[in-house]
């Protein structure tokens, strides 16, 4: 286990080097001079000069690609935000509290509607309750977030007075922003529990269990939701990952400080030690989640457990490795 | 079952998924929905009952009325108008967009399944950090490099859609690959080009277009979302994105103005996602549940 963890941590290294280069590669192509951004116009050419020079923008591309990682690998610096002038790591590590409440918040919510409606509508397929949930997901993955959260504004805070418009200090605030955020979740991870019950419910040792006269609770949870809990660890997963990374919009709607809001604004100010931090760090953020639920797989599944404990590849990684 | 009095008869394959598609009642009506968007961007001149920059003070935000139907905006333009206006951008760009990131994804995809090992693993590693990256922020910073326009809009939105089709299409490559008839192929000397072009793509053409259909509906929302914040499309043009962004600040007062525009996304998205399911059930039945 050790040693797959280990493997895993080293293939994280060459996409998140790509990330870096993809990433350096856009903003140095961004027009705009940062430093007279930065400056403004009363800066004489001279204070230009000593701006670039101080954050190594004089050079060839690949000079100053060379100097960045230099910095980012040797001394751990990302460097300086344009804007407030503090470092970019800072800048981060204060605003992901806010992030990862919301996002966590947000994917338990989902998980528990998601999961439950997932498992009633397969369980009853073809019934009312499945028919009403399977578009009332297909209607969540449709919304545009940002629009989502505007009409629960106007309904629930101008029409309604209940819950405050924006803000994140307090839990009644934590309430329209984290149902805004978890709808799309909820109703990914709905759909994929739903299909992959289905597989499994049909499958024989599942009639093999009622057969025995197994009380049908024991075999949904039991024997099938076990079983079915593999691709829905990965939506989970890949809906957290994606919410950590900042709700971008969502964030600016409801004036919350968090990574997403953060992000728009330094790539609307062409603050580009803040993007390319940024990114670096949303990244790793996703890898560290891709490793998760890739030990997870091995505590659900004894099958791929004893695998990675031999160093190959499971038959469910190569699955996943080719569908993407 | 009445078939089996009738001797042999070639049935065509292109027949078997209309008629399976037409008994999806729910896809069906999609479908009739998206046509019409599709009249709306062609002509909506005929649909729209005035022009999308008329502006009008003396009625601006009246409500929903019979002159207008989802009622005017801040200018006083008639937001019916310009949301069938908006209807040209969302399903143009979503369109081309789609196009050309399925164009470029099955060439990579295609090339990555085919040619298993090196070339695979740099193509494969090259989308695993396109997508280490949010796509909504790699949007965000390609519109911002190329400058604001429809056409960077175009380029990001595609350019985020590629490591899907990348995927998908390296898949079913790679099924395809190790079955008979390739072998056969190779073994009566085809070039890898034909084989790909003539005997693999056309086999994976059921995913393809599957996933093609769904990303027009992600990619309305990502346009959608990139105009909300200013990106890509600049005003007076009506995009539903945009219409939003500038309903923001009176939307307290004024609901109609957001409504409309972000329900007409919805709407579309919804009724590409809906088609989408129809098509994959009714292309192949195998993986319905």
């Amino acid at each position: 286990m050790f040693k797959f963890i280990l493997k895993r941590l080293l293939m994280m290294i060459p996409v998140l080097l790509g990330v870096t280069l993809v990433v350096f590669t856009i903003m140095f192509f961004t027009p705009g001079d940062p430093a007279s951004i930065i400056l403004g116009d009363m800066a004489t050419e001279e204070d230009r000069e000593i701006f670039r020079e101080e954050h190594g923008l004089n050079g060839s591309f690949i000079e100053q690609y060379i100097s960045y990682m230099e910095r980012v690998i040797i001394h751990g610096d990302l460097g300086t935000s344009y804007t407030t002038k503090l470092s970019v790591t800072e800048e981060i590590l204060s605003r992901f509290p806010t992030t990862f409440k919301l996002a966590g918040l947000s994917i338990i919510l989902a998980c528990i509607i998601g999961i439950a409606a997932g498992i009633i509508s397969a369980t009853r397929q073809y019934s009312l309750f499945d028919r009403i949930s399977t578009m009332l997901a297909l209607i969540g993955v449709s919304l545009p977030n940002f629009w989502q959260g505007m009409m629960l504004i106007i309904v629930f805070s101008a029409w309604l007075g209940w819950l405050p418009p924006s803000g994140f200090s307090t839990p009644i605030h934590w309430i329209l922003p984290a149902i805004t955020i978890g709808t799309s979740s909820a109703a990914n991870i709905m759909r994929m529990t739903r299909s992959s019950m289905l597989e499994v419910i049909r499958q024989d040792y599942i009639r093999t269990a009622r057969a025995k006269g197994q009380i049908e609770r024991v075999v949904i949870v039991k024997h099938a939701l076990r079983n079915a809990l593999i691709p829905i660890i990965t939506v989970v997963g890949l809906n957290f990952g994606k919410l950590l990374g900042g709700a971008v919009l969502t964030e600016s709607i409801f004036s919350i400080a968090g990574i997403g809001k953060l992000m728009v604004d330094a790539i609307k100010a062409k603050n580009t030690p803040m993007v390319q931090g940024g990114v670096l760090f949303i990244a790793v953020v996703m890898c560290f989640i891709n490793l998760l639920v890739d030990i997870l797989y091995a505590y659900v599944d004894p099958a791929i457990r004893s695998q990675y404990m031999k160093g190959r590849k499971t038959k469910f990684e190569r699955r996943i490795a080719n569908e993407g | 079952m009445k078939d089996n009095n009738i001797p042999l008869k070639k049935k065509s394959q292109f027949k078997d998924i209309v008629k399976r598609f037409l008994k999806d009642k729910v896809a069906v009506l999609s479908l009739i929905f998206i046509v019409f968007l599709v009249f709306c961007a062609l002509f909506p001149n005929v649909v729209a009952p005035y022009e999308y920059d008329k502006y009008d003070m003396a009625h601006a935000f009246s409500p929903v009325s019979f002159e207008h139907f989802f009622g005017t905006d801040n200018y006083g333009r008639d937001i019916f108008s310009r949301v069938v206006y908006g209807a040209r951008i969302s399903l143009g760009i979503g369109l081309v967009a789609v196009i050309s990131s399925c164009f470029v994804g099955i060439i990579l995809g295609a090339i990555a399944g085919y040619y298993s090992d090196r070339i695979d693993n740099i193509i494969m590693r090259l989308m695993d950090i396109m997508l280490a990256i949010p796509s909504i922020l790699l949007m965000m910073a390609i519109v911002t490099a190329l400058g604001n326009s429809t056409l960077n809009l175009t380029i990001a939105i595609a350019v985020s859609n590629v490591p899907g089709y990348a995927r998908i299409v390296r898949a079913s490559v790679m099924t395809e690959k190790g079955k008979e008839y390739i072998e056969a192929a190779k073994s009566v000397g085809s070039s890898d080009f034909k084989i790909i072009m003539r005997h693999i793509l056309p086999n994976c053409m059921a995913p393809i277009i599957v996933q093609a259909t769904m990303s027009i509906a992600t990619s309305i929302l990502s346009i959608a979302a990139l105009s909300f914040v200013g990106l890509g499309i600049t005003p007076p043009t009506p995009e539903w994105g945009s219409m939003l962004n500038d309903a923001q600040s009176f939307m307290r007062d004024h609901y109609h103005v957001v409504l409309f525009p972000g329900l007409m996304i919805m709407l579309t998205v919804f009724a590409f996602n809906l088609l989408g399911d129809g098509l994959r059930d009714a292309l192949d039945p195998k993986l319905k549940n």
